[in-house]
């Protein structure tokens, strides 16, 4: 019992601490690629080659003055940052980095939980993080914010769908709805027979983080920004946290169910032992993770944003049939190549 | 403290919880606040599903209530811009049946109650069946896709008309040209966009 229940304050600590270790550079990073990709040289003066930038961000915007507007719903304002907050850092409690590993006659799993119904979870969390939208636009008491909440909450709940949509697919191929369990089932990543699954799974992704090119509340100068456009300061960054958050846990679930986790390290295990093999696994993992948010930065540096009706377009016209092409493939393949 | 009374005191919690967000569901003057009450509802009941090792419900529950039909309550909410409701009204006229429908449904508390405690769950799905399945995901596959697959199919089928005559009822062509005011922004803005790629193509026009 008392060794349960260190395992599971460790594992939710670790769950905890990656979103908050790897967000500060990870903004750091994102600031230098794209002062790469613009000819330019990004920050620069914070700390060796400017890593310490987020953290000088960071103690200014917590230095900033706390504004409230007059006439906002003061308890709903102060609620709605953490609205978005809490439910994307929730929903590390089911994101593998790894299957198992054996050591010390014991088994660890390298996630923190193995919830039968782990996407499920994962999905019920991003449609809940919709009301830290809608609460950010509607307390602000300002038009601007409430235009813009209804546009981002628009925009998420229709993307939502297609997430799911996308992840029907695995789930058919799986047969399971729990994470690690998926990881394992890959002999070849999902990508491979599901691409049409993952190019869907990855536009809705970028919509549902709010990401270039789906990047509408950060018009600040053609549509006012948006839902969060009356926050300063230390709620601000609650904001951008839950953002980069969200987008670590999109490239997360993209490298564990269309890219296959540690694949092809599995492999390798009879050859140079469980332990090698696992920790080979986890670099795999963290490798197609950062190549994947390499690609976010990247695709923020060249398109061009959506105007909201293409973007709703996009979505419903081209995402949908997509998606259910994708289910029709899931559906022949597991009945052919998976049976 | 062992497992047994830990899930006594979560369960104590997650029960308490709900009633107090329920009659803050009633309390709350603010239709917004209501709303958001009514979440607090439904997360509370889904960690009771969860303790009853029914974590695809749970799940499916806050999808669907939290996630969709909430939300479609407060965009209708915000949109009509309802105002703070008096309270002593409210009340006032829906004592007398509220007390008639809570009584009888606390009459129905008890006997169910009574009824499990007496008789026992009954059905044929019983908590070994449903882990002889090899969990809830897989029962609930088994019953809604083997046992009862037409009906599953009709209701999905009933369901697919039904948005798709919501989609054809709110899509009806208006009869009359519209006006720029009753476009949404970015119908005018390609519009706009339309005329002026029309205009680089027609030199004779002057800018």
């Amino acid at each position: 019992m008392t060794e349960l229940v260190i395992a599971v304050i460790v594992k939710s600590l670790i769950a905890f601490a990656i979103p908050l270790l790897v967000v500060p550079p990870l903004i750091w990073g994102e600031r230098r690629i794209l002062g790469r990709i613009q000819s330019r040289i990004g920050p620069n003066r914070v700390g060796p080659f400017g890593a310490f930038q987020t953290l000088a961000d960071a103690v200014k915007l917590l230095g900033k003055e706390d504004m409230i507007p007059a006439g906002a719903d003061r308890a709903l304002f102060i609620l709605a940052p953490f609205l978005l907050f809490v439910p994307s850092f929730m929903a590390w409690s089911v994101v593998p980095i790894g299957t198992e590993l054996h050591i010390f006659g014991r088994v660890i799993g390298l996630y923190p939980t193995d919830l039968n119904v782990g996407l499920l979870y994962i999905l019920a969390l991003t449609s809940v993080s919709v009301y830290g939208i809608v609460m950010a636009g509607w307390a602000s008491n300002s038009k601007y914010a409430l235009l813009g909440s209804l546009r981002s909450s628009a925009q998420m709940i229709s993307y939502e769908i297609m997430l799911g949509l996308a992840l029907v697919g695995v789930v058919v191929l799986a047969g399971s709805l729990s994470l690690p369990e998926i990881v394992r089932q890959q002999q070849v990543p999902y990508a491979i027979p599901l691409i049409i699954g993952t190019f869907v799974f990855v536009c809705a992704a970028l919509a549902e983080t709010n990401r270039a090119p789906f990047d509408l509340p950060e018009a600040e100068t053609e549509l006012v920004s948006g839902y969060h456009v009356e926050y300063s300061g230390w709620r601000f960054s609650f904001f951008f946290l839950a953002e980069y958050a969200n987008m670590l846990l999109a490239s997360f679930l993209v490298s564990a169910v269309f890219l296959g986790g540690g694949w092809p390290a599995q492999f390798l295990e009879p050859y140079i032992g469980h332990l090698w093999a696992t920790l080979l696994a986890l670099f795999f993992m963290v490798s197609k993770v950062f190549l994947f948010l390499f690609f976010y930065f990247w695709l923020r540096a060249t398109l061009p944003r959506f105007r909201y009706d293409q973007m709703m377009n996009f979505c419903w016209k081209v995402l949908l049939p997509l998606g259910l092409l994708n289910l029709a493939v899931a559906t022949v393949l597991k009945l052919t190549v998976y049976a | 403290m062992n497992s047994e009374t830990l899930l006594s005191l979560i369960f104590a919690y997650l029960a308490l919880a709900c009633v107090a967000f329920a009659v803050l569901v009633i309390m709350l003057r603010n239709p917004v606040q209501c709303a958001l009450a009514l979440v607090g509802v439904v997360f509370h009941l889904a960690g009771i599903f969860i303790l009853l090792r029914a974590e695809f419900l749970a799940a499916a529950h806050i999808i669907i209530y939290a996630g969709a039909i909430i939300v479609l309550f407060l965009f209708t909410m915000m949109l009509l811009n309802l105002g703070v409701v008096e309270r002593a009204r409210q009340f006032h006229v829906q004592a007398p049946l509220a007390i008639v429908v809570g009584a009888i449904l606390f009459l129905e508390f008890v006997v169910l109650t009574g009824a499990t405690i007496t008789v026992g769950a009954q059905g044929a799905h019983s908590p070994a069946w449903v882990a002889g399945q090899g969990g809830n995901v897989q029962a609930l596959g088994q019953v809604l896709f083997r046992d009862y697959l037409l009906p599953f199919e009709i209701a999905s089928v009933l369901l697919t008309a039904a948005v798709v005559g919501a989609i054809v009822l709110a899509k009806q062509k208006p009869r009359r040209p519209r006006s720029s005011s009753q476009m949404g922004v970015g119908e005018w803005m390609a519009e706009r966009y339309e005329k002026a790629k029309t205009r680089e193509q027609d030199p004779a026009e002057p800018r």
